[in-house]
């Protein structure tokens, strides 16, 4: 079997310029620290990022955008992190972050379809707001739902709490939010973990992302305080 | 100021009947959890994941990996569960879950809420609002009267709204309203205040229920 397991920067070492990435967790309560430390050591630039929220400055993808690494922020909520309303109101046109607000069920769902092959999600969250804009409004069994499309990244980063060599993963407490639908939507899936263990060590019954889904495995990740 | 936030969610909490599911927004709708009468026994969701949360964690007892969906420190439940966002949010817009209490910006005689941005000054996102506005079977805003004497039930919100005819009730230290059909109907009233006042601090023509009685305390 193909050894997952690698360091953090080894794991983000294809990550280049311009790349796409999904980002676990909510207020950073899930998000894997280390590889986020790796990619702000690394320093690529003009990323797009997909995650529930920015973050706060120093902690999740708020170390990315205080890097200056983030051209694009997909995301429900930014209002923690004071730097996002800096960076997408600055007169510095290089530096302008673009932000894109999703409802938080809409932003799990896209994710969700871009990993289940579903051509998009009909919802009834945003009919009548400007979150309607620009989208297909059509109507089911009398009731009106927005068309919206999946979501798909070229990387997501997990975090995990036990992982074994496969790449079965679980989650502890709410670090799951995104993290199960992410790691089905992009092309390379890399997991920070907490533990690692051997396969079978896991009871089946507990495994909620399928190693099938994980490319990488990076162990050293911790509970973290926000 | 404590004691109108105090007043505001005790009374929100009369709401609540036993084996409701429940979700509170951040600030003074997480108050309500402390105000559950006796006898009556609500399951908590918070939206970043669980099912049966339970009180905030005490201090050197917290387990960073739990969290409540404003980022503090929360236990849970014995009976809890834990999930990931998709099926977090199936729950909610799927109507399986009873009441939500949430703040609002402006809400208005239609049932429209507007909570999420003020364009070209405040911009902090519609989190998990919209979709909890939509998906739950009762949807109470609680909030003060006014943004310090400026009127925040209209006749029309003036900014972009979370969603369109929603609103089944607002609570405030003023007084107990319901969104009706005819416009917004005024139930109950908090007897610090005349009738006068409180139409004053109100941007809608209010109509006088009437059963109108004093607010529950």
């Amino acid at each position: 079997m193909k050894n997952k397991i690698m360091t953090a920067d080894e794991a983000v070492a294809t990550i280049k310029d311009g790349d796409s990435i999904m980002v676990g967790g909510f207020m950073a309560c899930g998000t894997p620290e280390i590889l986020i430390d790796a990619l702000v050591r690394k320093n690529v630039r003009h990323l797009t990022i997909i995650c529930n929220d920015a973050g706060v400055p120093g902690r999740g993808v708020g170390k990315l955008i205080s890097n200056g690494q983030v051209k694009k922020l997909i995301a429900s909520h930014v209002g923690l992190n004071p730097e996002v309303a800096q960076r997408m109101n600055t007169d510095v046109e290089a530096d302008k972050l673009e932000c894109i607000l999703v409802p938080q069920g809409t932003l799990a769902e896209r994710v969700r379809a871009g990993g289940a092959g579903l051509g998009g999600i009909l919802t009834p969250t945003g009919v009548g707001t400007i979150v309607a804009e620009g989208k297909q409004v059509i109507s089911v069994q009398g009731r009106d739902y927005l068309l919206e499309e999946p979501l798909r990244a070229d990387h997501a980063f997990l975090r995990g709490s036990v992982t074994d060599k496969f790449g079965n993963t679980t989650y502890n407490g709410t670090t799951r939010t995104f993290n199960p639908m992410m790691a089905t939507a992009a092309d390379n899936v890399i997991v920070g973990t907490c533990e690692i263990v051997e396969i079978g060590e896991i009871d089946p019954n507990h495994v909620v992302t399928s190693g099938i889904f994980v490319d990488a495995i990076v162990g050293g990740e911790k509970p973290w305080q926000i | 100021m404590a004691d109108i936030k105090e007043l505001i969610a005790a009374r929100v909490a009369k709401e609540l009947k036993d084996g409701d599911v429940v979700n509170l927004g951040i600030g003074l709708p997480t108050m309500v959890a402390n105000f559950i009468p006796e006898g009556v026994d609500v399951v908590f969701q918070s939206e970043n994941g669980i099912m049966g949360m339970g009180p905030a964690a005490e201090k050197g007892r917290e387990d960073v990996d739990i969290i409540n969906a404003g980022a503090q420190y929360v236990t849970v439940n014995q009976g809890a569960m834990f999930f990931d966002s998709a099926t977090s949010f199936g729950i909610i817009r799927g109507g399986h879950v009873d009441v939500t209490v949430l703040g609002a910006l402006e809400v208005d005689q239609c049932g429209n809420l507007s909570n999420w941005i003020v364009p070209g000054k405040m911009v902090p996102g519609m989190g998990g609002a919209m979709d909890l506005v939509v998906g739950a079977k009762k949807v109470i805003v609680a909030m003060q009267h006014t943004q310090k004497g400026a009127h925040k039930i209209l006749g029309e919100c003036m900014l972009p709204y979370t969603a369109v005819g929603v609103v089944d009730m607002i609570i405030t230290e003023m007084g107990v309203m319901e969104v009706t059909k005819e416009g917004i109907l005024l139930k109950e009233y908090n007897p610090d205040y005349t009738l006068e006042q409180i139409q004053e601090a109100t941007g809608a023509q209010l109509i006088i229920s009437p059963d109108l009685r004093e607010m529950e305390r």
